[in-house]
């Protein structure tokens, strides 16, 4: 009996660690990154003094393997805001839609339907949706003159909301599905339309968990690597011609070099990478903060 | 009460609504119709992509400019006495016909690979029958005059017997050879390949640029026209036409040209070069050559006619244009095969992926999935068990649930450089089977933990207390009554894990490499799917097998949905019950 009570203690003790794993791994990434990316700032491989902070996110130049070597990654950060922001202006409107149309609007076999286009929307590997653009704008290219579809940010941006739709559309229609009943049936019984229902009572009481989906299809955006790389033109300046420019983000600047990279340029790449971190982390920090606020819980 | 009335009242009650409503009614419908037409660009937008990766996943369509027409011959006429030659492959090789350039560069040693021409995976063997002195005749019909394959090196065999080549061909899958077409039907392992060797040779003039512009080739169906006349001048199919004025660029000035009709030159007497002609029709019955045609009798009086003739088009045999260095005009040709077949999923890529099949990515694929299952399902199910059956709601709980969501959000790349540090140079496990697992194992812990997690929670409390009531332990009761009955909804997160696993590709460019080998060791660096695709379009190596692997990645998308779908309404009838 004494030994069966022990043996539950260590598989309770095993459990634990395992629960532990995830965490243990959040601390370990950002340390072992911290630790390849800081010593840019305090140390040189070679006769010319290591970057400064302000030099290194500001600095609007890019030649690492130059002497002296230039690590500015300001391109890099406005790249990735710039597809971001392009991307969620096209994926918000329509991922907010099809949310309130899945949950509200939607019956029977339109609703499974969507649901499930969704899914596989979700599930598409990035490097399929990379491969697609190029296809897209070879297509593209091919047939006009000069067309807005090259590999530029624009191209970047409508992938990136095909790529950030599903997760708009799901915490969309989760969140107006758990707004309590009563809310919309008080909106009825005092005379408004469903639609009204809609747009006045259930949109703003789901209005936290929207955002949340917001920022997260943003962490996803400005994470997404591999699809963005095929397309977005990888061109390390700060992006002067609008649309029509060919961008590096944060993430192609990391996995674009990192094949060949040594020495201080490899250190530089993985600073980049705690920059990139930094931003998911607080888009978390956020949508951690909004979740606790809201009355109404998402999961 | 009659429909009638029903409409009247309706009617009626429309008349009597207020502005404010109908104004209300308007915006809802426009509201309502913003909505289905997002729907229909989300759907349309997967339709599209899906739609366009399947459809080129299985078919493949392939334009090309040859300097032959797609005249086929089988049996080709090599000598004055009638005889005729064939050319026989492998019967396994995915080729139907050859043009004589490349038939040239296999007998004079130039093609030591000959899977360029058939995307597979074979070397070449080039033989040609020796006997009743048909070997010379081959030689003199490929070669310039004089030449014997062996100038050229030993690339040729010379086999005595129809037997003899039947060995060869069975041995070697890389086999052409050159033989009588009387032999040809009764090779076995053999089939016949047709040649293609008539050339659309044209008046030096028509290639050259004018206005910035030069006719670089010809659809096939621009050949007949030219020659019947439905296009009767060259500026027709894109060529040039007569100067008027040259075009002055730095006066901006326009060139003007008057047309520049089309002379096609028709041998006198029908021999070999009609049949050309005939093939270019659709109709090769009674083929119209237009009034302006122009005749010659024999071979150099008719290369001769063409070359001074303005604007003549005429066909002869490839050699023969080559030999002399006259100006060939391209044709196109379009191509189309069955792409994702059995043999590309069974057989061993080569050259960086250009040939051969998908089979070691496939194996290598299905390694790296069993080998993240393994360790990451027990981890995440016990995770899950913590969270759900031991610990008591409080900062801990909350601060592992803040890991897990945390370590949802960390995008790939971050993972793949972590695992490049940590796993690979750190702990020294290389780049390879085990940092690349290990990392994706990070990457898809959290959705089996949260799946799990709900599955936990979806289990009835009553089921665990009965279970408790009769004596047994808590582990017991996890073990024979919550994990069975929890069991479609982990192995639900399994299956997304998975799924997100076989996707991911920026993880493990750098954790588990990219060599294009079969894995051998636990430790071997290799090439999965998705970098596959990466690696096959970053390089240009082949399109058709990036579709090819690009359809497996969604059809795999496709089975992770419905399977998890099935199981999650297997879950909801369970809990239902």
């Amino acid at each position: 009996m004494k030994f069966r009570k022990q043996f539950e203690r260590t598989v309770e003790t095993l459990f634990f660690v395992s629960a532990l794993a995830s965490i243990l791994s959040v601390i370990f990434i950002t340390l072992f990154i911290l630790i390849e990316g800081l010593p840019l700032f305090f140390h040189s491989a070679t006769d010319y003094p290591p970057p400064t902070f302000f030099e290194f996110f500001f600095g609007t130049e890019w030649f690492p393997t130059d002497t002296p070597p230039k690590y500015g990654i300001m391109p890099f950060i406005v790249g990735s805001l710039f597809v971001t922001a392009g991307a969620l202006v096209l994926a918000v409107p329509i991922g907010i839609a099809v949310g309130v149309f899945i949950a509200e609007i939607a019956r029977g076999r339109a609703q499974k339907i969507l649901r499930s286009a969704t899914e596989i929307l979700a599930g598409i590997p990035s490097v399929v949706y990379g491969f697609f653009g190029v296809m897209m704008i070879g297509f593209f290219l091919q047939n006009f003159d000069d067309p807005i579809v090259n590999y530029n940010a624009f191209s970047a941006s409508v992938i990136l909301a095909v790529m950030t739709l599903p997760t708009i559309i799901n915490i969309t229609e989760v969140s107006i599905r758990s707004v309590p009943r009563e809310f919309a049936d008080g909106s009825f019984a005092i005379g408004s339309t469903h639609w009204q229902t809609i747009i006045r009572v259930l949109i703003p009481a789901a209005r936290s968990g929207i955002i949340t989906g917001v920022i997260l299809g943003m962490g996803r955006a400005i994470g997404e690597t591999m699809a963005v790389l095929m397309v977005a033109g990888n061109q390390p300046t700060i992006p002067t011609e609008g649309f029509r420019s060919r961008v590096r983000t944060l993430t192609m600047a990391v996995v674009n070099d990192m094949g060949y990279a040594a020495d201080d340029h490899r250190v530089a790449l993985f600073t980049t990478a705690i920059v990139l971190f930094a931003f998911i982390l607080i888009l978390n920090l956020v949508t951690q903060i909004i979740t606790r606020r809201s009355s109404i819980k998402v999961q | 009460m009659s429909t009638h009335s029903q409409v009247s009242s309706k009617a009626a009650a429309r008349a009597y609504l207020a502005p404010h409503t109908i104004r209300v009614r308007r915006q809802q419908a426009i509201a309502k119709g913003v909505i289905w037409a997002a729907a229909g660009v989300t759907i349309l937008t997967l339709v599209l992509i899906v739609g366009y990766i399947l459809f080129n996943g299985f078919y493949t369509r392939k334009v090309q400019d040859f300097p032959v027409t797609p005249y086929v011959e089988e049996r080709v006429p090599i000598a004055e006495d009638g005889t005729t030659m064939s050319i026989v492959v492998e019967r396994s090789m995915r080729i139907r016909d050859i043009t004589f350039p490349k038939l040239e560069e296999i007998y004079t040693g130039r093609l030591p690979f000959l899977g360029y021409l058939t995307t597979q995976n074979r070397q070449t063997t080039a033989v040609v029958y020796d006997g009743d002195g048909f070997a010379a005749k081959a030689e003199a019909f490929v070669l310039s005059e004089g030449r014997t394959f062996d100038f050229y090196g030993d690339d040729v065999t010379y086999a005595g017997s129809a037997e003899e080549i039947q060995s060869i061909l069975a041995e070697n899958d890389g086999t052409i050879a050159l033989v009588p077409s009387e032999m040809a039907e009764g090779l076995r392992h053999g089939k016949v390949i047709g040649l293609l060797q008539s050339t659309v040779i044209v008046n030096p003039e028509i290639l050259q640029l004018q206005g910035g512009r030069r006719l670089d080739h010809l659809k096939l169906g621009q050949v007949a026209d030219l020659i019947s006349g439905a296009a009767p001048a060259w500026s027709d199919v894109g060529g040039p036409g007569i100067v008027v004025q040259e075009q002055d660029l730095q006066n901006n000035i326009p060139g003007v040209y008057d047309p520049l009709p089309a002379v096609p030159v028709v041998p006198a007497n029908p021999d070999a070069l009609w049949a050309y002609f005939d093939d270019v029709y659709d109709d090769a019955s009674d083929a119209p050559i237009r009034e302006n045609a122009v005749t010659a009798d024999g071979l150099d009086e008719y290369i001769n006619t063409v070359m001074e003739t303005p604007g003549a088009i005429g066909i002869i045999r490839t050699k023969e244009a080559m030999d002399r260095d006259l100006p060939i005009l391209q044709v196109e040709r379009i191509t189309h095969w069955l792409n994702l077949r059995p043999q590309l999923l069974f057989h061993a890529p080569s050259r960086a992926g250009a040939v051969g099949g998908l089979s070691y990515i496939i194996i290598n694929t299905l390694a790296m999935v069993l080998f993240v299952i393994v360790i990451a399902t027990p981890i995440g199910v016990a995770a899950a068990i913590y969270l759900i059956e031991y610990s008591k709601q409080g900062r801990l709980v909350y601060l592992l649930r803040l890991g897990t969501d945390t370590l949802a959000g960390i995008p790939s790349i971050i993972f793949g450089l972590f695992g490049m540090v940590f796993f690979a140079q750190f702990l020294g496990f290389k780049t390879g089977l085990i940092s690349g697992t290990l990392t994706l194992t990070l990457m898809i812990l959290p959705t089996v933990i949260r799946t799990s997690e709900e599955a936990l929670k979806s289990v009835p409390r009553d089921i665990r207390d009965g279970s408790l009531a009769l004596g047994a332990t808590k582990l017991q009761t996890i073990f024979r009554v919550v994990l069975p009955a929890a069991s479609p909804g982990i192995l639900t997160g399994v299956i997304l894990g998975i799924g997100r696993a076989v996707g991911e590709t920026a993880a493990i460019l750098y954790t588990l490499g990219s060599n294009l080998a079969l894995l051998h060791s636990i430790n071997s660096p290799m090439r999965v799917l998705s970098v596959h695709l990466y690696m096959l379009i970053r390089e240009n190596v082949s399109l058709p097998n990036a579709f090819a692997a690009a359809t497996i990645l969604v059809v795999i998308v496709f089975l992770v949905n419905y399977t998890t779908t099935r199981l999650i309404g297997r879950l909801n009838r369970m809990a239902g019950q």
